[in-house]
């Protein structure tokens, strides 16, 4: 690393993630040139036909920002949960808050036609994020309650909880698969494998608007989240109103991680990996964790995206399948690693 | 001042501090013995604040624990638990600096650095601060979480803030045991109120103006340093023959007889 890298590495994190941006703008079944991507913006002069305009606007910038958008929710979230555990493993996937954003998501697609017609129009939209929300932060709270004894968190016991969590809501979806039709089932089906393929811009703005809100406003917790590093009670004493953090480092995780899912589904391993790299590159310091994981998080689902799109095209893979056989393998090492220093 | 008023502190049904009462004055040093499961960490972390009562109160500077803000408390008294871990590789520097959060605002960061580099240079622990944590020793964790609590205290100079020690020389050696205490001494003699829970009766004996000791959830004994640690009280309390050695030039030990 580099002095300059060391000191501000911020800037350095935007720059990579701008151009995984423009790359995958560019990527995909229908090339766009980088002058094609500039004029679009106004920034250059180059002809844009319709087609391409078209392309851009209409199919892959809200793919490209939704990725963008739920990589630097989950890294984030990811983040903060783990401070909240003070265990580097903790993950909104593996503790089952994404699966349990997911099975309220799935739940209002399949039975909230019953319900639905109760709901304003203009708040339709909002159902889906709001459930999402909802799963994920009742999952938190549960596992929170039961791995977390007076502010120490026993990290096998935490595993457990996500497993047995992930595994009811598996059961939960499995039942609504029977009384879903075929048109939900296919929605299901992507829901827990994760993908932007069906993106557009109506359909991700309420949840884009709960993630600025929720990813953004987590900064201003950073030192807050270095002093849980010493302990809850510690904390406590260098002055941090630990209740308070806790309560809302949670319901910040359920929001982020809540409309990561009503996006794109359950996509794991994120949140996990990206606070990882960061911390080996870093440190630990939350100051430039937490931008830097987030743009990390953003530029890695970003690029993830655009394998998902072109390796098997004109399929498409399910991009949760591809962070799942990055993640998997890292998971297992994290694990390995840490039990040869002797605990998890 | 901090004041322990009829205090009672019961985990489910057992009574781990009953009626206890205690106070710190600024400017002293008190020193907290008893045998091993009395109850001597329980009655500082009451102290600390992180205890529910079941009766009595605890009141910093006239005013209920209850009534006073975190950052406010972070501001007037400074705690060092008896084992601490820290999560994620965080350095010496950036623990001893986390002492300082309650100032976020008020110093610069480049205050805060000074502030808390003067600590670690005190408790020597400067030439290992830009390790991580994890690797540390115990002896040089401990030095790193004893400078975090001395930077606490002297981040506003003009205040007196109570510093609470749970066992702060376990795993020092000799040298930094003194050193240690030596600090905390210092501090009470520039204003602050010092309380901390010791098993040397000997460092009691040096560093300590007045002794309390702790037997089975009560204070048995408070009083003068000199007085209260007398020999066939030691010896009952400790269930073990303690004896006075005097060494001349008015020194003495106590020792196992």
């Amino acid at each position: 690393m580099t002095a300059f890298a060391l000191r501000r590495p911020i800037p350095l994190f935007a720059l990579a993630a701008l151009a995984s941006v423009v790359a995958s703008l560019c990527i995909g079944a229908f090339p766009v040139g980088l002058g094609q991507i500039l004029s679009a913006l106004g920034l250059s002069n180059e002809p844009l036909d319709d087609t391409t305009a078209a392309v851009l606007y209409a199919i892959r910038a809200p793919r490209v920002v939704a990725a963008f958008a739920v990589g630097a929710a989950l890294a984030a979230g990811g983040a903060a949960m783990q401070s909240l555990f003070r265990n580097p493993l903790a993950d909104p996937g593996l503790l089952g808050v994404s699966s349990g954003a997911a099975l309220a998501a799935v739940s209002v697609i399949v039975l909230g036609e019953r319900v639905m017609h109760i709901v304003p129009p203009e708040l339709r939209p909002w159902s889906l994020p709001v459930a999402a929300f909802l799963g994920g932060l009742a999952a938190t709270v549960v596992v929170y309650r039961i791995a977390a004894r007076e502010g120490v968190t026993l990290v096998g016991t935490l595993l457990l909880a996500g497993i047995a969590i992930n595994a009811l809501t598996s059961a939960g979806i499995g039942m609504l698969v029977f009384v879903a039709d075929d048109q939900q089932l296919r929605t299901l089906i992507f829901w827990t494998m994760g993908g932007f393929g069906s993106v557009t811009w109506v359909a991700i703005t309420p949840a884009l608007l709960i993630l600025l809100i929720s990813v953004p406003t987590l900064l201003p917790t950073a030192h807050l989240l270095d002093a849980l590093a010493l302990g809850e009670r510690e904390a406590g004493h260098v002055g941090v109103d630990v209740e308070r953090l806790k309560r809302r480092l949670v319901a910040q995780v359920a929001l982020a991680v809540g409309a990561g899912v009503a996006i794109s589904g359950i996509v794991g391993f994120v949140g996990l990996i990206a606070p990882h790299i960061v911390r080996l590159l870093l440190g630990p310091s939350h100051r430039t964790l937490l931008p830097a994981a987030a743009l990390f998080g953003g530029a890695f689902l970003v690029l993830a995206d655009a394998l998902a799109r072109t390796m098997v095209s004109p399929a498409e893979l399910p991009i949760g399948v591809l962070t799942a056989l990055v993640g998997g393998p890292f998971f297992l090492w994290l694990l390995a690693s840490r039990a040869a220093r002797g605990g998890l | 001042m901090l004041q322990a008023i009829g205090i009672e502190v019961r985990v489910r049904t057992r009574t781990l501090l009953r009626d206890v009462s205690l106070e710190v004055a600024p400017g002293e040093f008190v020193a907290i013995i008893g045998p091993n499961g009395a109850g001597k960490s329980t009655l500082l972390n009451a102290l600390a604040g992180d205890r529910p009562l079941a009766s009595g109160e605890i009141l910093l500077d006239g005013r209920p624990f209850g009534q006073w803000s975190k950052p406010e408390l972070a501001r007037r008294r400074a705690v060092l638990p008896q084992h601490s871990a820290v999560a994620f590789d965080f350095t010496g520097l950036q623990i001893a600096m986390l002492g300082l959060l309650a100032y976020r605002g008020t110093l610069s960061e480049r205050q805060m650095q000074a502030l808390a580099e003067q600590a670690l240079a005190e408790t020597e622990a400067l030439a290992f601060a830009d390790r991580p944590y994890t690797v540390l020793s115990g002896g040089e964790r401990q030095r790193i979480q004893l400078a975090r609590v001395l930077a606490q205290c002297d981040a506003d100079p003009s205040a007196t803030p109570f510093l609470l020690l749970d066992e702060p020389i376990t795993g020092l050696d000799l040298s930094h045991q003194h050193a240690a205490l030596a600090s905390a001494r210092r501090r009470a003699d520039r204003g602050l109120g010092v309380l901390a829970v010791l098993h040397d009766l000997n460092m009691a004996a040096r560093y300590a103006d007045r002794v309390g000791i702790v037997e089975d959830g009560r204070v048995t004994n408070l009083g003068p340093t000199r007085e209260t640690l007398d020999p066939e009280r030691l010896s009952r309390v400790f269930a073990t023959p303690i004896v006075r050695i005097e060494a001349g030039s008015g020194t003495a030990f106590l020792s196992p007889g």
